[in-house]
């Protein structure tokens, strides 16, 4: 029974951060039609810069947090201005190809500046130790499930409380109303980019002293990202909700029990429900079927 | 990149003679590279001509068909991979367990593609991508088999098992470089052939608008599944030889950045030419080791200037990329809105997915 209720926990801690990802690239290609391949070495980004950060400030968590958020962010805005708006109007197989490309650049530059060899990001000292109540979990991971929801809370606010969150669901659902009636569409673009970015880099920094820092960090994870918003629906921000926390539990139950195989079904699950349901389990509609 | 339209700005005889010249200098260079080079620009060769292989391959799905295949390297891989355990489990000689490769990469895309092509553009590519990592994840689990993330080791092979007849000697660097380049020339020739008859020609059609070759008659699926099996064919072909070129079979070879890798190559050399893809594949592997010549900090980081290029090639030539993957392109000779297209696509591009 603790074994199991320790797994469970396991199994959030994963699903939660990957939701930051996964909502993430949801919201970008609900917005943009954009399926951003750079979105794992973002995240592998933001753990470095967070890394970078924590030594600066001797040490201040909350500071690696919010810098890579932002700064992350920032580079995913400059990604969306320099390259990605050039191809505005286009099927969505070229900004795939594209942050493709970009994607070999990016982790290039990363193993450029910091390395191959695996870097390590200390647990902050508050954080040390564990939880001892009935069961023993570590108190970083409690952390790391607080913030994340603390975080997916936050955004699923932003986007449904907020004029910003008005309009970049109303970008989503129609982008040229949006501009007729007065909005800049192309700055909302920018804008959701960022928001997708800097979520991205701030579960990097989230998950970094649980894994440790890797230039492919962020290969692996995004794989898993692209599972959960194909089950959950490519734009859904609920299924990528439901899909991580159901992905991150199969994960940490799967590892127990065999771990590869857990992989295996893993991927018999997305090539089901992309036959059956391409668009994905909560988005209405049959999506694009020959 | 309207590879056909610019060939017919050519005299006739221009891409033939071009063809042939290319044939001599590709059958002069091992005594080119005894001549005037070190000796490892002969494997580096081979390589190319592997990878040009398999690109080309990937040429007839992409360049001529018009679809995106994100799990390529599933074929190549599993065509390395049987070939490998055949010889090692079965004690297979080379050429039968070459065929038997290529053939489960074709088995494998009939599979793959009789799934993945009822869907179209990402969802396709996300569909293939996959297929490609479940062999992936296989290969890694089936550790008494495969050897996991670590390969397996192979030893020289006989090419046929019968001695003194053609026995080849394949650890000579020349000889297996012929070998190659047979097997390269033979499937160019035979699917430059191919592409040009009707076969191609509906293709190419397919890509052009899908609903047109379709209102004509054309059983397109059909079409498709055959072009993507085809694909699967040659990429098992190419990976097969990857066994007596490195001798070594690793999950690398069916990992999913060589998937990324060979659209680079194709689009890189221009897609729908099928010679366009080989010569793309060389840039890649002359890149490769080009940077792996620079000093050390340096030498591993030859997919910085591919991303770059291969990023500026989407963004700045799209007309190598439109029309081939979504009928963009604009029309030269259309009247109607079901020439241009237009009439067909509406469905394809909703304002999201």
């Amino acid at each position: 029974m603790e074994a199991i209720a320790v797994q469970a926990l396991q199994g959030l801690t994963f699903g939660t951060t990957l939701f930051l990802v996964a909502a993430g690239l949801s919201i970008i290609w609900g917005l943009m039609n954009i399926l951003n391949f750079t979105h794992g070495t973002l995240y592998a980004l933001g753990a470095y810069l967070g890394l970078v950060v924590f030594g600066l400030t001797g040490g201040n968590f909350w500071a690696a947090l919010l810098a890579a958020f932002v700064s992350v962010a920032g580079v995913g805005a400059a990604l969306e201005i320099v390259a990605l708006r050039r191809l505005f109007g286009r099927d969505p197989l070229y900004y795939f190809l594209l942050t493709f490309g970009l994607t070999f650049v990016l982790t290039e530059i990363l193993r450029l500046i910091w390395g191959d060899d695996f870097l390590g990001l200390p647990v902050p000292a508050a954080l040390e130790g564990s939880l001892h109540v009935g069961i023993i979990f570590p108190l970083y991971r409690l952390f790391v499930i607080g913030v994340s929801g603390a975080v997916a809370l936050g955004v699923w606010l932003l986007l449904t409380r907020t004029n910003f969150g008005l309009l970049l669901r109303a970008g989503t659902q129609n982008p040229e109303m949006v501009s007729v009636l007065g909005t800049n569409i192309q700055t909302i673009y920018t804008l959701g980019f960022a928001l997708g970015s800097g979520l991205a880099g701030l579960a990097g920094v989230l998950v970094a002293p649980l894994t440790g820092l890797s230039p492919q960090m962020g290969v692996d994870l995004l794989l898993q990202a692209f599972i959960v918003v194909i089950i959950g629906g490519l734009g859904s921000f609920r299924g990528a909700a439901v899909a991580s926390l159901l992905v991150g539990e199969i994960y940490a139950f799967g590892i127990r029990i065999a771990p590869s195989f857990s992989m295996l079904l893993i991927y018999a699950a997305m090539i089901l429900v992309l036959l059956i349901k391409p668009s994905g389990l909560f988005v209405e509609g049959a999506g694009r079927e020959a | 990149m309207g590879g056909a339209d610019e060939r017919r700005a050519l005299p006739g005889w221009a891409p033939h003679a071009l063809l042939g010249l290319l044939g001599l200098l590709l059958v002069a260079l091992p005594a080119l590279v005894d001549a005037f080079l070190p000796s490892f620009y002969l494997p580096l060769a081979t390589e190319m001509l592997i990878f040009g292989l398999f690109a080309l391959g990937y040429d007839i799905i992409m360049g001529y068909t018009g679809m995106v295949s994100f799990g390529h390297a599933a074929f190549f891989g599993l065509g390395a991979y049987i070939t490998g355990l055949t010889m090692v489990r079965l004690g297979l000689p080379l050429l039968p367990a070459m065929l038997l490769g290529a053939l489960g990469a074709t088995g494998a895309a009939a599979v793959i593609g009789f799934f993945s092509l009822r869907l179209r553009s990402v969802y396709f590519a996300l569909l293939t991508f996959a297929f490609s990592q479940i062999f992936y994840q296989l290969v890694i689990t089936l550790t008494d088999l495969t050897g996991g993330y670590d390969g397996r080791a192979l030893s020289v092979p006989m090419l046929w098992g019968i001695p003194d007849v053609l026995a080849l000697n394949l650890r000579d660097r020349a000889t297996l470089y012929y070998f190659v380049l047979a097997v390269v020339a033979l499937t160019f020739l035979a699917m430059r052939r191919a592409m040009a008859a009707p076969f191609g020609q509906v293709l190419v059609a397919i890509r052009e608008n899908e609903l047109r070759a379709a209102t004509l008659g054309y059983p397109v699926a059909r079409y498709k599944q055959v072009a993507f099996v085809l694909s699967g064919l040659i990429g098992g072909l190419a990976g097969s030889l990857m066994v007596p070129y490195q001798r070594f079979i690793s999950p690398d070879l069916l990992y999913w950045e060589l998937s990324g890798l060979v659209i680079v190559m194709v689009l890189l050399g221009g897609m729908g030419t099928l010679w366009g893809p080989v010569l793309g594949a060389a840039l890649v592997v002359f890149l490769r080791d080009a940077f792996s010549g620079l000093p050390q900090p340096y030498g591993k980081h030859y997919l910085l200037p591919v991303g770059l290029i291969f990023a500026l090639l989407v963004i700045f030539a799209p007309h190598g990329l439109a029309g081939l993957l979504h009928r963009r392109r604009p029309p030269r000779r259309a009247s109607g809105p079901l020439e241009r297209g237009e009439l067909a696509m509406p469905a394809a591009d909703p304002p999201r997915g």
